[in-house]
């Protein structure tokens, strides 16, 4: 009989959860409490009210111990649905499938049964839970707010995990949106009399009761464990040990010695046993056995489930089993690994047995321990449930130290336990595991161990691991020495793209090589890796045509192989190119082929990739608030998924959209200063055109002065080195820095017919032409300046970018206001207009500003000759007019004359006037 | 018509394989294919790389020939051969010598 009283604000807060959950708010609730603070009996409580509402409900329970299965609490509620088969145990699945796609299976089975009355899931002692379980409840509790799922999930708090991997996977739970938390604390002194009159059938003598208050602190098991002393005692010994086990192990003293020897053996089953296998564990008959536990379940210390026996409580279990001498308990597993091969012919659960062979291992069978736990690894990584795989390979390497052979195995198992670690997101774990891996290979001049230790982390890039991948490489290669081309194709691929983009490139084409090697091995996980690498080297802009073939490679390897991440790769890769093409119509194509892969994928990184390249297409076009949504909820996904550079690649989105429509430069300063201040010292040219186009010149050419004399260490190779020149083209106009603008022109002039595209993902600057125009415009190359822009304006129009055509058409007509051709005043005037109407039309405040402030200029231009505009530019210099007149090869007198009609012209009585007018002028435009 | 235009890096360690390769498997078999109308292997010493065209009569015919080339990715890196840009392209003009013997 369950005794349940109290917790009645926590029951009607469940209550009330059920009822919204029907209405289509659903939720997670987490009850945490120590053992025996009611946990359980508040959620048969709850369960008892839903099903009286009408609402389905599902219990799943985590068991304890090393013994358990992968998502175990998941399989028994969707077995109880009739959706066994949601979760793949078929092994050839771990290759192609992903983790995420399977939760997001089981995310629709729970939402659909949910679907018409409502469900209620109850994860009962998630603190014994397997991580891969508490991940994919992470999964489900994202998905439940607009559901009619409510789930309950319990857990003991505080030092009531006994590994760390729970207790820190719970943490994310209790941030997501639709997730509370109760906290089960202390029954009151009401509620302990409740209990004790409920227990005892009277209300007991108050001494009594303030003694079992004191002890119990309120915890309602030793509440009850007191009380039901009490009840077989007569009276309550004072002098009893503090602690809820003892209290326990006291009442276990009322059994018959038979009865509590047998339970003994019972615990080395685990909580949950059936009469047969412990009928074969002692070598009794299951009616024996079951006689002999009458008395047990007479005292409520087991109770009857279906099929299965469970101890009542899972302190009693631990009880019996501490009591148990270590020879006999080992000798016990060995037979219950005996009984557990002899009860299941065709599928044996491997967890158990594996479990019990390596409690009994040191009695002789570590080998057999050995195997069976790397099966257990292979089957829980065939369920993706990479984190339990991961506990099994270190259970297996803490086997090793039993076995003569074992340190020859070591290298491979870390090797599988930093895969699992790896795959897990555990990427701190996993290098750690590599490098003991590569220390052991280093030792016994295994190459091959240090070439695969050193491969196990693909696409780590921006961190202090990469270097170090990096150097573990250059180990590898020289250890291999060409005795194992797949590895050495593998590791020279990793070695170059692991290399630090900022530094000097020393061997070149050493992708090439990866590439040639990978190829000719016919292995497709080097060769996938050989055309990152490739494709790494190549990714400087100047190799579009070579991008575009080897992605396409990928997508072929991807129909070959059947592994869809390498057609995304392909895709993405062939969208930089066509980005930086400037190829409109095969972009488009492109990515619509890219959000088939993605869709087949349905990985949370992928759609991040996806959704960010179509805000760069929405920003390109100056759809600048869909632009802005696209990346709020790429960002959102991407930082779900773990991806660090989640917010930073968002920080150059909102940088981009805030120099174009102003919004939320404040931030964006902020953010950018705090990213220069640690990341590479040429990054601060951002920072710059971040304060310019927040109109604090005085800062940002502050900035502009200390960066210039740095700006050749650039690496020319670096993919960023295009997007970092046409920034610096921006911040030469803004500075009138004629010295620096020859050499970024010079630089950027190669790249001429190009897009300002670094990656597919990051928004799109315009084309170069576009920054090669405003440099030759500063250099005084009108010529030259002129068909740069003209270049730039049809670039601008074929990829249907109005923003750049506005920013095209503005600096066309500033060159044709300062160099006017004859008969170019309407097209001046035309492109001005047109700048105009898309700052306008799009909300381009920065452009509109400078554009209307050159449509002012206007007026007062059109009144001087050509020469007169080249007099007026020296006078701004500050030149005399003897200066004028040897500059200009004219008598001084002419200047003089000049410098008069100037002044009369424009209206102005000094010098002065003059040069403020000619300079403001140019600035504006 | 249709090119299948390849730009290969060449390892020269392997050159008389390369050649004998060439020569003996590579131009039969692409006589042999259906739609072909002419093809150059032309090698470009001072970057060390190859280049081919491959002219067909229609633009099948040269995407059969491309997935021929791409399926021999392996073997021709066995012999130092890589491929930096393998893509079909359309012919737009063609001129001969008013002299050449007709084809």
């Amino acid at each position: 009989m369950e005794v349940f009283v109290g917790r009645v604000r926590e029951l009607a807060a469940l209550e009330r959860r059920v009822a919204a959950a029907r209405e289509g708010s659903g939720a997670l609730v987490l009850v945490e409490g120590e053992a025996g603070a009611g946990k359980t009996a508040l959620a048969h409580s709850v369960v008892h009210l839903a099903r009286r509402a009408g609402v389905r409900t599902v219990w799943g329970a985590c068991r304890e111990g090393e013994g358990a299965p992968a998502y175990q609490p998941w399989v028994q509620i969707l077995r109880e649905l009739g959706h066994s088969s949601a979760l793949p145990l078929d092994p050839a699945a771990a290759e192609t499938g992903s983790r995420f796609h399977l939760f997001e299976d089981v995310v629709g089975v729970l939402r659909g049964a949910a679907e018409d009355a409502g469900l209620l899931l109850v994860l009962d002692d998630l603190h014994w839970a397997d991580v891969p379980s508490i991940r994919l409840l992470q999964a489900v509790a994202s998905a439940v707010a607009d559901s009619r799922l409510l789930v309950i999930g319990l857990y003991r708090a505080g030092d009531g995990f006994p590994h760390a991997g729970p207790a820190e996977a719970l943490l994310p739970l209790t941030r997501e949106r639709a997730s509370t938390r109760l906290s089960l604390g202390g029954l009151a002194p009401a509620e302990v009399a409740e209990l004790a009159e409920h227990v005892l059938g009277h209300r007991p003598a108050r001494a009594l009761l303030r003694t079992v208050e004191e002890r119990a602190e309120g915890n309602p098991l030793f509440v009850l464990e007191l009380l039901r002393l009490v009840e077989t005692a007569g009276t309550l010994d004072l002098g009893l040990p503090g602690g809820v086990r003892h209290v326990v192990g006291r009442r276990l003293d009322g059994l018959p010695a038979a009865t509590r020897r047998l339970l003994r053996h019972a615990a080395v089953l685990g909580r949950d046993f059936t009469g047969e296998a412990l009928g074969a564990l002692v070598g009794e008959s299951v009616e024996d056995a079951l006689d002999l536990l009458d008395p047990a379940l007479a005292a409520e210390v087991i109770r009857a489930d279906g099929h299965f026996l469970r101890f009542t409580h899972v302190l009693t279990q631990e009880v019996l089993y501490a009591e148990l001498p270590t020879a006999t308990r080992r000798r016990l597993h060995a037979q219950a690994a005996d009984v557990v091969r002899s009860m299941s012919a065709q599928d044996v659960p491997v967890d158990a047995l594996a479990y019990h062979l390596r409690q009994s291992a040191p009695l002789g069978n570590a080998e057999e321990a050995l195997r069976v736990t790397r099966a257990a690894a292979t089957r829980a990584r065939a369920q993706l449930a990479y984190e339990h795989a991961a506990f099994q390979y270190r259970a297996a390497l803490d086997l090793l130290t039993l076995l003569p052979n074992g340190a020859a195995q070591q290298p491979e198992l870390l090797l599988e336990l930093a895969r699992c670690e790896f795959r897990s997101g555990a990427v701190e774990e996993a290098w750690r595991s590599c490098q003991i891996a590569a220390d052991l290979g280093r030792a016994t001049g295994e190459g091959a161990v240090v070439a695969d230790a050193a491969t196990v982390l693909r696409g780590i890039s921006n961190s202090p691991v990469t270097a170090a991948i990096h150097v573990m490489c250059r180990e590898a290669l020289n250890l291999l020495d060409g005795s194992d081309e797949v590895r050495e194709a593998k590791a020279l691929a990793q070695l170059v793209i692991t290399a630090d983009p900022f530094a000097e490139r020393g061997e070149s084409d050493l992708g090439l090589r990866a590439l040639r090697t990978a190829e000719a091995t016919g292995d497709p996980d080097a060769r996938f890796l050989a055309m990152q690498a490739r494709y790494t080297e190549l990714a400087d802009g100047r190799h579009v045509l070579e991008q575009l073939s080897i992605g396409e490679r990928a997508i072929r390897l991807a129909r070959e192989t059947g592994h869809h991440e390498y057609a995304a790769w392909g895709h993405t890769w062939r969208l930089d190119a066509f980005w930086e093409l400037g190829r409109r119509v095969q972009l488009d194509t492109e990515l619509k082929a890219f959000g088939v892969v993605v869709a087949q994928l349905r990985e949370p990184l992928w759609r991040w990739r996806l959704i960010l390249t179509q805000a760069a297409v929405a920003l390109l076009e100056g759809r600048f608030e869909q632009a802005g949504g696209l990346a709020d909820e790429a960002l959102a996904i991407g930082l779900r998924a773990g991806h660090e550079g989640a917010a930073f690649i968002h920080l150059v989105f909102r940088s981009h959209l805030g120099l174009q429509n102003g919004a939320g430069l404040d931030q964006v300063e902020a953010a950018v200063r705090g990213f220069v201040e640690t990341g590479p010292y040429l990054a601060r040219s951002w920072h710059a055109l971040v304060l310019t186009g927040m109109g604090r010149r005085d800062d940002a050419e502050a900035l502009w002065e200390a960066i210039t004399p740095h700006l050749a260490a650039f690496p020319r190779d670096a993919p960023e080195w295009i997007v970092s020149g046409a920034g610096n083209a921006q911040l030469c106009v803004a500075f009138d820095d004629r010295v620096t603008a020859a050499a970024v022109y010079e630089a950027l002039l190669p790249y001429a017919d190009r897009q300002v595209a670094p990656i597919a993902h990051n928004p799109s600057s315009g084309p170069v032409s576009l920054y090669l125009g405003m440099l030759a415009t500063l250099l005084r190359r009108w010529e030259v300046a002129g068909d740069h822009l003209h270049a730039a304006l049809a670039s601008c129009q074929a990829m249907g970018s109005a923003p750049y055509e506005a920013y095209t058409r503005f600096e066309l007509a500033r060159l044709l206001r300062l160099h006017p051709p004859s008969g170019a005043g309407a097209a001046a005037e035309e492109h001005l207009d047109g700048a105009l109407r898309i700052a306008r039309r799009l909300g381009m405040p920065s452009l509109l500003a400078d554009a209307e402030a050159l449509h002012e200029a206007r007026g007062r231009a059109g009144v001087l000759t050509p020469r007169e505009e080249q007099v007026a530019e020296l006078i701004a210099e500050g030149l005399s007019n003897r200066q004028i007149a040897h500059r200009l090869r004219m008598a001084e007198r002419t200047a003089e004359n000049h410098v008069t009609h100037i002044l009369t012209k424009l209206g102005f009585d000094s010098r002065a006037g003059v040069a403020a007018w000619y300079t403001a002028r140019r600035h504006a435009g | 018509m249709h090119a299948v235009i390849g730009i290969w890096t060449v390892d020269p360690a392997w050159h008389d394989e390369q050649h004998r390769l060439l020569r003996e498997e590579i131009i039969p078999l692409v006589r042999r294919q259906p739609g072909f109308l002419t093809g150059y292997w032309m090698h470009d010493p001072e970057s060390g790389r190859s280049h081919t065209t491959a002219v067909f009569h229609d633009l099948e015919s040269a995407g059969r020939f491309k997935a021929l080339v791409e399926s021999g990715t392996r073997q021709a890196a066995r012999v130092g051969v890589v491929s930096a840009v393998l893509t079909t392209v359309d012919v737009v003009a063609h001129a001969e010598h008013p002299d050449s013997p007709p084809r």
